[in-house]
């Protein structure tokens, strides 16, 4: 099969070379030959960085790359890899180019071309090698041995799975963790029995308080059947309907009360109760009927009051009137008796007048009989008149006038004195009118309070006192009925508060009680989820654990192939590299412990004998050096690849003379069948290089006086 | 109901410790011999164990142990269950038996601690007025407090005769949740008989238990539906 040869390599401002240098390997051998510190190296890491753009783990890791890979004094510059491949007819070139903004990959491949992004996408296929594989087979570096001759038997297996290409497989079955599954799945089985058990305690603690919330619900008269919701729902009802009740016989309209249909709607069906109880109480029509029929029983009883006192006085009126009609005669015989004073007053004053006048002309006649001297009368001319005219003069004027004035006056008087009396009636009449009025407006006034007219005035007085009698029982029933109405009202608080203050806590206790218990129950089947995922947990750490086993037995069935398939080899370079006096064959070999493969590097005296001794127990340093150089340079030999190239820096170191020859004699051997690059600073290998005939098939590049860049001669 | 055996012989086991025995001669006088019956031992157990306390495992020993031909059947109460958790044919009547059992048991506790003889009285009388399910309420009952139920009646009775009472309630609780014909035999094999399954209820009485149909035509009677509450009458 015709694979990559490394045709060229052109580098320019990369590591140890600081200016444009191009390294022409036709396709051969080569020897890159020099001191230390000439930029030998630098070609292994610019082919890799050149292809790949990046070197294996352990190289690089906290070194930003282009202060690593920037050649000494190009501080900001660019640096470029073009590296040019061969087979058969076909012929890759790989440009890389950083250190600047303007970053570039470009492959061209057989005349096409292909760009960044796509030209790394396309590159590890247009090769036929990914970054890894072609540091582990191509790029053999000694520093990659020394792990396998480590003590720690971890370390070892370490460099031995990098060797192999194993070291992926390794990382990810050392990720593989069943065991943590298994633990966390043991954890959440634990917080399953910790939660079950924090929920049975929670449990016990509800019991034992609704218990004592049951024992104080029975001193309030609840029994069994209430500590329930139904219970509590036929005592909400009976509530109701006492409620219900009490409102309707006095009157009041309630807003519905909330039906209980969960423990939870308890204390709001409790606040809506009593507000239910305020309604009543502050809306009830019983006081103000109380206070109605007070006004009414007043006013009745002051009406049977003013009705008897007008009756009374209209009576006594009446009874006055009659008496003094009695005493003093009735209306007619008072006009009567009037007409006949007058008439008599009227007699005395003409009779008075009579006289008077009868007196003026006696006097007249006197005086005229005492002007004349006369004894004669000249009125009656009656001898000795004059002495019997004044003594008839003396006769009127002493006696008669006067009794006739005194007539006069008697009859005066007696008409005075009647007129007193007709002034009497007259005010005893309008008296007993005015209270036969006022009777009469009492009559109507009761007549209207009783609602009926007609009733007789000596009935009138009863019926109004039983209609106060009426009232006043009505009134006192309704008084009684207020203290009812409270005494209804504060049953149903008490039963209200009782409901409030005992049932409902042990209610709510049995609700909280169900739910524990419910969650318990869930617990305990594990509908929760904890067990389920512990389940899964369970199930993820076996499935774990069977791919693990798998990667394991594909890690140690690829690593035993690779190692049988290298083993003729490794036994050749052994023998050669090694020459061990007395351990002459090498068996190599894996074996699974404690769920990793590990590698078994074990020589013997001979091929017959069952007798192995594990390498490092009985090789020397150098030996072991050797041998793991052995093993190494027969893996990437015998491994299947598309390059016909080893890169072999500097193998020689801890080696003795013997075994430099050995190892001379090794390379030109590969030589014959590869491209075989190797680099050394070590003059004597140089020479047995040389002596073993490598300088007849293989370029050498000679370096030396670095300033910046190499001096390279090639031979 | 469908789905219940139309006949059931029953053998009741109560046990407050983790095993349960059946002697030969019980379980043997469960053998089917009809297609139609179904022998099953009913266990009932206050051991301690939350999960199985307090609710009736009922166990077909005919299909169970098919083989077994002699000797008492002696189990883990745990594998009674699990065993009678595998009998399909008696899913439905397990259900119905679980769903009744703890309001019944409540129902009845007052009864059942005071006196068998009155509670055999009176759940016989029940049973055959149709008003089993009369003093059942539809609350939920606590598995706190029917276990505490439970133990109540076996403190009030000891453990053997509260094995009487048990059996007692479980014959009716059968009654109650459909069978019209139960016979609880004090002495004698098997311990229960039950028959006479409420047949022909529709399709969908078949999910209610006779107590809730009797539920059912009170509150019918009640609401004024006389004829539906007559029909639904016949039909228990």
């Amino acid at each position: 099969m015709d694979c990559w040869r490394l045709t060229s390599v052109e580098i320019d401002g990369f590591r140890g070379v600081a200016s444009k240098q191009s390294f022409d390997f036709q396709g051969r051998s080569c020897l890159l030959f020099g001191p230390n510190g000439q930029g030998k190296s630098t070609i292994a890491l610019a082919i890799q960085w050149a292809l790949f753009g990046k070197f294996p783990s352990g190289i690089l890791q906290n070194v930003a790359s282009s202060s690593f890979l920037r050649s000494h004094g190009n501080a900001t510059g660019a640096y470029s890899v073009c590296v040019t491949l061969k087979r058969a007819a076909h012929t890759i070139t790989i440009y890389r180019e950083a250190g600047t903004k303007h970053k570039r990959f470009e492959i061209v491949a057989d005349g096409e071309r292909f760009s960044n992004a796509y030209a790394e996408e396309k590159r590890d296929a247009l090769i036929g090698m990914d970054a890894d594989t072609f540091s582990r087979l191509i790029v053999l570096n000694q520093g990659r041995v020394r792990g396998l001759l480590m003590d720690e038997a971890s370390e070892r297996r370490t460099a031995m799975d990098k060797l192999l290409g194993l070291d992926a497989s390794a990382d990810i079955a050392a990720e593989m963790k069943p065991k943590r599954f298994e633990e966390r799945a043991k954890e959440l089985v634990e917080t399953g029995r910790a939660k079950l058990l924090g929920l049975e305690g929670e449990e016990r603690n509800l019991t034992t308080l609704r218990a004592e919330a049951q024992e104080k619900a029975r001193e309030q008269g609840f029994q069994s059947h209430h500590f329930t919701l139904s219970g509590l729902k036929k005592e909400f009802a009976d509530i109701s309907a006492a409620v219900t009740q009490t409102a309707l016989e006095y009157n009041v309209t309630l807003g519905s009360i909330p039906s209980c249909d969960v423990v939870e709607n308890g204390s709001r069906i409790c606040k809506a109760f009593r507000e239910a109880i305020g309604t009543i109480r502050r809306e009830a029509d019983v006081l103000a009927k109380i206070q109605s029929l007070s006004q009414q029983i007043a006013d009745v009883s002051t009406l049977a009051e003013q009705w008897r006192h007008a009756f009374s006085q209209a009576e006594n009126a009446k009874h006055a009137l009659a008496e003094h009609e009695a005493a003093m005669g009735a209306n007619d015989f008072l006009a009567r008796k009037g007409r006949e004073l007058a008439d008599r007053l009227q007699e005395a004053e003409s009779h008075l007048k009579s006289a008077r006048a009868l007196n003026a002309l006696l006097s007249d006649a006197l005086r005229c009989v005492d002007a004349a001297g006369s004894s004669e009368c000249p009125v009656c001319e009656h001898p000795g008149g004059a002495g019997l005219l004044r003594e008839r003069v003396r006769k009127l004027s002493d006696e008669t006038t006067v009794d006739l004035e005194r007539s006069r006056t008697a009859a005066s008087g007696a008409i005075s004195a009647h007129d007193g009396i007709k002034r009497a009636r007259a005010t005893l009449a309008e008296d007993a009118n005015q209270h036969l009025r006022r009777l009469e407006k009492s009559r109507h006034q009761a007549a209207t309070a009783l609602g009926e007219i007609g009733v007789p005035d000596a009935k009138l007085a009863g019926r109004l006192d039983e209609l106060l009698a009426a009232k006043t029982t009505a009134r006192d029933k309704l008084t009684k009925g207020a203290k009812t109405l409270e005494n209804e009202l504060q049953k149903s608080e008490q039963r209200i508060t009782a409901v409030s203050e005992r049932l409902l806590p042990v209610l709510l206790l049995t609700t909280k009680l169900a739910a524990v218990e419910e969650k318990r129950r869930h617990v305990a089947k594990g509908d929760d989820g904890i067990s389920q995922k512990a389940e899964k947990l369970r199930l993820v750490a076996d499935r774990l654990k069977e791919l693990k086993q798998i990667l394991l037995d594909a890690k140690d069935e690829h690593a035993r192939v690779a190692l049988q398939t290298a083993a003729p080899r490794a036994q050749e370079l052994y023998s050669a590299l090694v020459d061990h006096p007395f351990f002459k064959t090498v068996a190599i070999d894996t074996e699974e412990k404690a769920g990793a493969v590990g590698y078994c590097y074990r020589v013997s005296q001979g091929r017959d004998t069952k007798e192995l001794v594990e390498a490092r127990l009985v090789l020397s340093d150098g030996q072991m050096t050797a041998a793991a150089l052995a093993l190494f340079y027969a893996l990437a030999e015998s491994s299947a690849h598309v390059f016909d190239l080893l890169f072999i820096d500097d193998p020689t170191e801890n080696l003795d003379d013997r075994r430099k020859l050995a190892m001379a004699q090794a390379v030109v051997q590969m030589a014959k069948r590869k491209q075989v690059i190797i680099s050394t600073h070590d003059e004597d290998f140089h020479a047995k290089l040389e002596d073993a005939g490598f300088k007849e098939q293989a370029i050498t590049f000679r370096f030396h006086d670095w300033n910046g860049s190499p001096q390279v001669a090639a031979i | 109901m469908k789905s219940f055996p139309p006949q059931l012989k029953a053998e009741v086991k109560f046990s407050t410790g983790s095993i349960v025995s059946v002697p030969e001669r019980e379980w043997q006088a469960l053998q089917p011999e009809a297609e139609t019956v179904v022998g099953a031992i009913a266990v009932l157990c206050l051991s301690g164990n939350r999960d199985l306390d307090g609710e009736w495992i009922l166990l077909d020993p005919a299909r169970a142990f098919p083989s077994r031909k002699a000797g008492p059947i002696t189990l883990q109460v745990s594998e009674f269950a699990r065993i009678a958790e595998r009998q399909k044919h008696l899913y439905s009547l397990r259900q119905a038996l679980s769903a009744a059992w703890r309001p019944y048991l409540h129902a009845y506790l007052t009864l059942a601690i005071a006196s068998r003889a009155n509670l055999q009285d009176e759940l016989s009388v029940r049973q055959r007025t149709g008003t089993l399910g009369e003093l059942v309420c539809t609350d939920a009952v606590l598995d706190c407090d029917h276990l505490s139920h439970l133990r109540e009646i076996v403190d009030a009775h000891g453990e053997g005769v509260a094995g009487g009472v048990f059996q007692d309630l479980f014959a009716y609780l059968l009654g109650y949740i459909g069978y019209a014909s139960v016979v609880s035999n004090p002495i004698g094999v098997p311990d229960i008989m039950a028959s006479g399954l409420i047949g022909g209820a529709p399709a969908n009485l078949a999910e209610f238990t006779r107590g809730e149909i009797e539920r059912i035509v009170k509150l019918c009677d009640k609401a004024g539906e006389l004829d539906l509450a007559r029909r639904l009458r016949e039909r228990i």
